[in-house]
């Protein structure tokens, strides 16, 4: 980990795919993983509904999570995401911040928007939900397809929920959006191994 | 009497529909079994009136770090978090509606009927603060307030209707 400079990884996904569950996994990973190296992350969690739910569960986690309810920042809440950022930076420089986007966003929006303002390279992990993915796809394909054809990882989640062959099949489809993504499949309640997050060394 | 806040915005084609209770000393254990009953009869709600279950969570807390969140995206209720304390605790539940289909005011109906059911299982009356966006009523982010107890029609309706 070089020292000082702050990295920063963007969480997207549709809703419901899993993205808490593996924000709770990575964070411990980077926090008190197999490096223990005292890696400090901060989380801001970007939600659409007027309550919060998800930064309750990472807090009870004992994760520094600051709330991004003014709207999805890709879109009405991205000025207020650039403040936030500012503000951690300056506050608590962390080694790391994970933005959990709403399931709703397009997170290339996202992402340039934050590059254009600090000059950082953005991560883009998305999930994509193995039982959902076919009706999903059907019902919204532009948002669907947005959100995994610019990630650098994607995690196809579910998967016990859907055959081998389901499975397989998805990530072909999510291949042909994204070729140069690194693609895994997991169950995201159960542990995920390290490999997993290993794109974020790079 | 138990407060509810409600509030109910659209992201797009999404209809976002929150709201917030708090129940005063309950056992957390009877509010958690209530709410996730509501919350299945939400999901069923949606598949029989053929809307998009985006997702649907909530949570329960009743300390300054503990929490558990429920959450379904149209199969079963999935809970994780702290563990459910002993006794009575005033507790605070969120629950946040995500839709695609149908009409905004459609799921802030859902979300008062959840609230009314959780505050009729115990035995209590509701306080509704709503506030709404309906972009055909070209008005945004009014307020009003009414009272009735949950099994109960009073007639009064919330204007932005």
């Amino acid at each position: 980990m070089e020292a000082g400079i702050l990295k920063i990884l963007l969480l997207s996904g549709f809703l419901g795919t899993g993205k808490t569950s593996a924000l709770l996994q990575m964070a411990a990973y980077l926090v008190r993983g197999a490096r223990r190296d005292g890696t400090s992350v901060m989380i801001i969690e970007n939600e659409i509904g007027e309550v919060g739910v998800d930064d309750k569960v990472l807090k009870a986690e004992g994760l520094q999570v600051k709330e991004l309810f003014a709207g999805c920042a890709c879109c009405t809440g991205g000025a207020d995401l650039l403040t936030d950022i500012r503000t951690i930076q300056r506050q608590m420089d962390p080694d790391w911040i994970i933005i959990e986007a709403t399931g709703v966003a397009y997170p290339l929006q996202i992402k340039t928007s934050v590059e254009g303002c600090f000059g950082i390279p953005v991560k883009i992990l998305s999930m994509a939900d193995a039982k959902r993915w076919k009706r999903l796809h059907a019902y919204m394909a532009q948002l669907i397809e947005a959100q995994v054809d610019s990630a650098d990882c994607i995690l196809v989640s579910k998967v016990d929920l859907v055959s081998g062959e389901e499975a397989d099949a998805i990530v072909s489809e999510l291949r042909a959006y994204n070729s140069r993504a690194e693609i895994h499949k997991v169950v995201a309640n159960q542990p995920m191994d390290d490999a997993v997050w290993a794109f974020l060394d790079r | 009497m138990i407060t509810v806040n409600i509030n109910a915005r659209d992201h797009e084609e999404a209809h976002v529909a929150s709201a917030k209770l708090r129940i005063p000393a309950a056992p957390v254990s009877r509010v958690e079994a209530g709410l996730i009953r509501q919350l299945s009869v939400t999901v069923r709600w949606a598949e029989e009136t053929e809307r998009l279950v985006g997702h649907i969570k909530a949570y329960l807390s009743w300390g300054t770090e503990e929490a558990r969140m429920l959450s379904t995206t149209g199969g079963a209720v999935e809970v994780k978090g702290s563990e459910l304390p002993d006794g009575l605790r005033d507790t605070e539940v969120g629950v946040t509606l995500i839709v695609f289909g149908g009409e905004l005011e459609d799921a802030e109906d859902r979300l008062e009927g959840l609230s009314a059911a959780l505050c009729g299982e115990f035995g209590d009356w509701c306080t509704y603060i709503h506030e709404c966006e309906h972009e055909h009523h070209h008005h945004h982010d009014h307020h009003h307030e009414h009272d009735h107890h949950h099994d109960e029609d009073d007639g009064e309706s919330c204007p932005c209707k």
